[in-house]
């Protein structure tokens, strides 16, 4: 039974940690565009 | 004197009627009453043909055996199938709510708490059925709501249950609408669901939504290499719609390609639910464990949802959490429903679209990080 709370809980883990890394991925490529679009305007 | 293996009928048992009885049950609300018709017709008369007595549709030569082997053992279907998906799917939503990807992680505890829910009445302590921990894990991924990750991860952890799992998956994904609202309602005050989120739509550049697909598929398959394979099938459809370049191909994978693999999925799936396997007392607690799963999905996605909103100074309507579970669409359009149902002025479905397509990739890192520890 603990081994299947260790999975659960490292489970849950690689899920926040991937999609947090994503998260940080939109957040990047929103500002790389955004700034890119701005300077483009200049 | 006709030999009596020439007469199914004087071979059918009453197991095998029961199973006749369920394939025209699931034609009937396939056809008749449109639940899920894409998967429940052709499921239905997989049923129907592989219990005919002596029919041999799942012999090794026979139909379902080849196509058993062909495209679920390979776990071929399922990854085609998510190509079709991908190139469905509009992250726009998604990529102008950068916040709701946490609501779509946080969804997934479903798989987590279900899997744990299933080991302990099994092998891990109660024993009171034998389920083993690749069994509990494989139950507990009905709760990713989604039917070709339900599907890989059953066809390599616990292939004898990937029927009633897959049957178990796909029809609580039609009967979200019943399952989802009651659990909002219970999880949320009055005052919360009034929060209204203003439509404010930030333009997302081609370029975005083009290397979008790509860096997810470097990053996710870093993190979960056992996910790279569903992740990047996914993306590959995005891509080939997002890139505009390939129309043909887009056109075909969002069409063709996954009417033909569904017909062909769904027949196997079918063909697979022969009476002596699949009347056993684990395909109830399938059945049951799928509806705690979606239930559990619902939960933690509001609770994370009132914590976002808590966080937020109270701008965030926490019903839009429970979005993050991955049945697209219809779950974002659940939220909708009950949003316009305390205010008809407040439209959560562009947000709840955010946190739906989250949920697409949530679930399968998580199908991926379930198969890392434990193969």
């Amino acid at each position: 039974m603990l081994n299947a709370l260790y999975i659960a809980i490292i489970g849950m883990l690689i899920v926040f940690a991937a999609l947090g890394a994503v998260l940080l991925v939109m957040i990047g490529l929103g500002r790389l565009f955004s700034e890119k679009n701005k300077n483009g305007n200049d | 004197m006709i030999s009596q293996e020439l007469l199914g009928f004087l071979n059918i048992t009453w197991q095998g009627l029961i199973m006749l009885s369920i394939g025209g049950l699931l034609l009937y609300l396939g056809i008749a009453r449109n639940v899920e018709p894409v998967l429940l017709l052709p499921i239905g008369v997989g049923i129907l043909l592989t219990n005919i007595p002596l029919s041999g549709m799942l012999d090794a030569g026979g139909l379902f055996g080849v196509l058993k082997k062909a495209g679920i053992e390979t776990e071929l279907f399922p990854l085609l199938v998510f190509i079709g998906i991908g190139a469905m799917i509009d992250f726009g939503s998604l990529l102008a709510r950068p916040y709701t990807v946490l609501l779509g992680a946080a969804a997934q505890f479903g798989i987590f708490g279900t899997f744990m829910l299933a080991y302990m009445i099994g092998d891990g302590w109660l024993r009171i059925l034998p389920l083993n921990i690749a069994q509990a894990a494989a139950i507990g991924v009905i709760g990713s709501a989604d039917g070709p990750t339900s599907i890989y991860v059953s066809s390599i952890l616990a292939p004898e249950l990937l029927s009633p799992i897959a049957v178990a998956a796909y029809s609580y994904m039609a009967l979200v609408p019943i399952i989802q609202p009651p659990i909002m309602r219970l999880l949320t005050t009055r005052e919360e669901r009034l929060i209204r989120m203003p439509i404010v739509e930030k333009e997302i550049s081609q370029r975005m939504k083009i290397l979008f697909p790509i860096i997810v598929i470097i990053v996710v398959g870093l993190i979960a290499p056992k996910a790279t394979a569903l992740i990047g099938c996914l993306m590959l459809g995005n891509l080939l719609k997002e890139s505009g370049v390939v129309p043909g191909l887009s056109i075909a994978a969002e069409n063709a390609l996954v009417n033909i693999v569904t017909i062909l999925l769904g027949l196997t799936v079918g063909g697979m639910m022969i009476a002596n396997q699949f009347l056993q007392p684990q395909t109830i607690i399938v059945f049951t464990m799928g509806i705690i799963a979606f239930a559990l999905d619902t939960g933690a996605g509001v609770i994370f949802g009132k914590i976002i909103c808590y966080l937020s100074g109270k701008k965030i309507n926490p019903l839009i959490g429970a979005a993050g579970i991955s049945a697209f669409p219809m779950s974002a359009r659940v939220v909708q429903k009950v949003g316009l149902e305390e205010d008809p002025e407040n439209h959560l479905l562009m947000h709840a679209a955010g946190a739906n397509t989250a949920g697409q990739i949530a679930s399968v890192v998580a199908g991926g990080a379930i198969l890392a520890l434990l193969l």
